[in-house]
């Protein structure tokens, strides 16, 4: 038998779900007056909270829904059939640029100087890199309010 | 397990319906799953104004992605799901979200009462008087339950009022089943000192 107190998990444990506690649990509650208190306390707490009166929502809400879907909802055989297609279009599409501008492609970077060349990618890193640790601070702040130690 | 295997025929003939375009289908889906949205909507969204907007929005977005359920859980799991999230996006945006603030006011009540100990609402001299009245108590209760951070809340409904097993609760608010029993046993602690200060304070 546990001879300290038992903590509240284990007296809410052993208020909801009695056959899963172990014997020294249960042992203790029927010799500990202040264990028992707290179960008793736990047992009322419970009960009014089945108790109390469930929330509705005073508007018809499949009404208000249903008058705002205008269309059926596409199978999602259909829709992929649709991304499928899109990017078979725009890969098409890039294709045939590409063909066209071939020349002007190929010799587009060539006046350029190679400090311009490093002077674009090192902005365009350090721009990533901002971004990056933006989305990771965010990342954090979210996780921080859903703990609530 | 019968009565899970008929609920998900029931769904999957439900979804079939709304897919081929049978919108009425997806009013049975609203009917049949509304108690619970408003449950969770009630709890997490502290400004009524805002409910009915949320309530409709949850639904659109559930019909809008309706084809991309899997059917791996209950449709009114899923729904809740939805329901969840939107909530949670819709706290977010205000910065409603406040950590551990129950705890900060227990912190400040025991300071001006005294810790509430292990003591019982039974455990007076004499109970006739002392015992809180059901009215009382469910007063006490919902200011109690007022306080609670908006996922406590909704955990404690969800598992009390709803009788939802720890499983289905950690589907909807995507938490670990750990945290959500973790979740649940704070704040019905947090919900028992409550309950035990306002009783000492009438007390006083």
């Amino acid at each position: 038998m546990i001879n300290n107190h038992l903590s509240d998990t284990e007296i809410q444990q052993f208020v909801l779900d009695k056959p899963s506690c172990g014997s020294n649990i249960i042992d203790h509650i029927y010799v500990c007056d202040s264990c028992k208190a707290e179960a008793d306390t736990y047992q009322l707490l419970f009960s009014a909270i089945q108790q109390q009166e469930r929330p509705a929502f005073d508007f018809d809400l499949p009404g208000l829904v249903l008058s705002q879907i205008g269309q059926p909802v596409k199978s999602k055989s259909s829709s992929r059939i649709l991304v499928v297609l899109f990017i078979f279009i725009a890969t098409s599409f890039i294709s045939v640029a590409g063909w066209l501008f071939r020349d002007y492609f190929l010799t587009m970077f060539s006046g350029i100087t190679s400090m311009a060349i490093y002077l674009t990618l090192t902005v365009a890193v350090t721009f990533l890199l901002f971004q990056g640790i933006e989305m990771y601070k965010k990342y954090q702040k979210q996780m921080d309010a859903l703990n609530f130690n | 397990m019968t009565n899970k295997t008929d609920n998900n025929v029931t769904d999957q003939y439900l979804i079939s319906k709304v897919l081929s375009g049978d919108t009425n289908a997806f009013g049975a889906i609203i009917k049949a799953t509304e108690r619970l949205v408003a449950q969770i909507v009630f709890k997490m969204i502290p400004n009524a104004e805002d409910r009915k907007d949320i309530a409709q929005d949850i639904y659109l977005k559930a019909f809008n992605k309706l084809a991309g359920f899997k059917c791996q859980s209950k449709l009114s799991t899923w729904i809740a799901q939805v329901a969840y999230n939107t909530c949670l996006d819709y706290l977010a945006k205000r910065k409603l979200v406040l950590p551990g603030k129950i705890y900060e006011d227990s912190q400040a009540d025991e300071e001006t009462f005294g810790s509430p100990g292990k003591e019982s609402l039974f455990t007076t001299d004499n109970e006739t008087e002392k015992v809180v009245t059901r009215k009382e108590l469910t007063g006490i209760l919902q200011s109690g339950i007022e306080r609670l951070p908006p996922v406590y809340k909704t955990l404690i409904t969800l598992y009390h009022n709803e009788e939802l097993s720890y499983e289905e609760i950690a589907q909807i608010t995507a938490l670990p089943g750990g945290t959500v029993k973790s979740y649940l046993s704070r704040a019905r602690k947090a919900l028992k000192e409550s309950l035990l200060l306002n009783y000492k304070k009438e007390d006083l």
